[in-house]
């Protein structure tokens, strides 16, 4: 799950995905600003078929975090 | 961190800093008593504490959004929502979404009207019914200063027609100016198929138009309540200057509830005002069509005919701003579609009519 998040990543920030830290987040990938956080919740929602709850958007700002939410998704 | 009001590192002095650093064309928006009223004194803010939510981390500012509690009449309920404001990202990060994740979290409806192309972008992601560009409708009130205007040829005949048509109205003792609207009064808009907007209580109404710090509205009601706001805005900054050019105004009409029966009889005082003040052009701006077909009947030309836009920023003279509508109610995150043909918001929602440098 973490090299499809990292993929998903990659295609909406513009990145090789060599470049996708372990722990990508908006501290150290310049190119995820706030429309772009955006995109990568709706790609991730779009490729594992779930969907975050509204209130949890704002809140899912690192790859680990991703994981974990997707992790407790129903 | 998300706070709620000023506090910690976000007090007034700093707010106001900040908005002259972000909005620099709005010198209210570095007032005291002009942020008081706007994010302390609106009707439904029954706490008294500044309506606005800071994401900060170790003492700086992440992102800001201001908001306006309101009541929203949406179909057959009336529900809390709040008008989304002054919105900024001081970071690329995500901490502007996060503030718009909490205002999810206290209002289940907002309304986003006159947003950026940035938040425009951002709503139509989260799959929030947007329109685009609010429908205007237009009238020329003094066809000697039309060429001013530089409307296109086919636009000035229709204009010029429209302007004969309201010449000829006339006025009533039936419509009233008013200081004041009944605080004990709901002011309703008088179509059926209206049947969503901001709720507009003689409380609101009076916060909004009559209470609000340096702007100059004025009002008229009818016998059943219908009612009418509109303000006067002198033109500036002409391609080339005439040598009158201060001297032509425009008249703003910021909402328009008057039924067919009564439209022509209010819109006769409008116009009487608007030339005693030398009104050049006239102009409405709603989401919904139907308001505008009332005045249509009347002799305004709707924009969306028109070959050229007239100018809609006079500080200096522009087309304007397109004035995009989001309106996010549930199911949320869902594609969803929406009339916006029922909704009356105009341009005296939200802060779209505050008056800028």
């Amino acid at each position: 799950m973490r090299e499809r998040l990292k993929q998903i990543l990659a295609n909406v920030l513009g990145l090789p995905v060599g470049t996708i830290p372990d722990d990508a987040a908006p501290t150290n990938l310049p190119e995820w600003d706030s429309l772009r956080h955006l995109l990568v919740i709706l790609a991730v929602e779009e490729a594992f078929g779930r969907q975050f709850p509204e209130s949890q958007l704002g809140e899912l700002t690192s790859l680990p975090l991703l994981l974990a939410a997707l992790e407790t998704l129903p | 961190m998300i706070q709620a009001g000023l506090g910690g590192a976000l007090d007034e002095a700093r707010l106001r800093g900040l908005f002259a650093e972000v909005y620099r064309g709005n010198p209210r928006l570095q007032e005291p008593d002009y942020l008081d009223w706007q994010f302390r004194r609106s009707p439904w803010n029954a706490a008294g504490d500044f309506t606005l939510l800071a994401s900060t981390e170790a003492g700086h500012l992440g992102a800001l959004l201001g908001y306006v509690p309101l009541r929203v009449r949406a179909g057959h309920q009336v529900v809390e929502g709040c008008w989304t404001l002054t919105w900024h990202s001081f970071r690329k990060d995500a901490s502007a979404l996060a503030l718009q994740s909490e205002l999810g979290r206290r209002y289940d409806v907002r309304l986003h009207v006159g947003n950026s192309p940035d938040a425009t972008r951002i709503y139509e992601a989260l799959r929030i019914p947007c329109q685009p560009r609010m429908p205007r409708w237009v009238a020329l009130l003094d066809v000697t200063g039309a060429s001013r205007l530089d409307p296109a040829p086919a636009d000035l005949t229709r204009l010029r027609e429209g302007s004969a048509r309201l010449a000829l109205l006339e006025s009533s003792d039936e419509v009233m100016s008013l200081t004041r609207f009944d605080p004990d009064r709901e002011y309703c808009p008088p179509w059926p198929a209206i049947t969503s907007y901001v709720l507009r209580t003689g409380t609101y109404l009076n916060w909004r138009y009559m209470d609000i710090p340096r702007h100059a509205y004025q009002a008229l009601v009818g016998p059943e309540g219908q009612f009418a706001v509109f303000r006067t805005e002198e033109i500036r900054g002409w391609p080339s200057e005439p040598a009158d050019a201060g001297s032509w105004k425009a008249l703003r009409i910021l909402e328009w509830c008057f039924d067919d029966a009564h439209a022509p009889a209010a819109m006769a005082q409008v116009l009487a005002q608007a030339r005693l003040e030398r009104c050049l052009l006239a102009d409405f701006f709603c989401t919904s069509h139907i308001p505008g077909a009332s005045l249509e009947r009347l002799g305004f030309v709707p924009e969306g005919a028109m070959e050229k836009p007239l100018p809609a920023l006079f500080r200096p003279l522009h087309v304007g701003f397109p004035y995009c509508s989001a309106l996010d109610l549930p199911p949320h995150r869902e594609v969803r579609t929406l009339d916006f043909d029922a909704w009356y918001i105009t341009k005296g929602d939200n802060d779209l009519d505050r008056v800028k440098l």
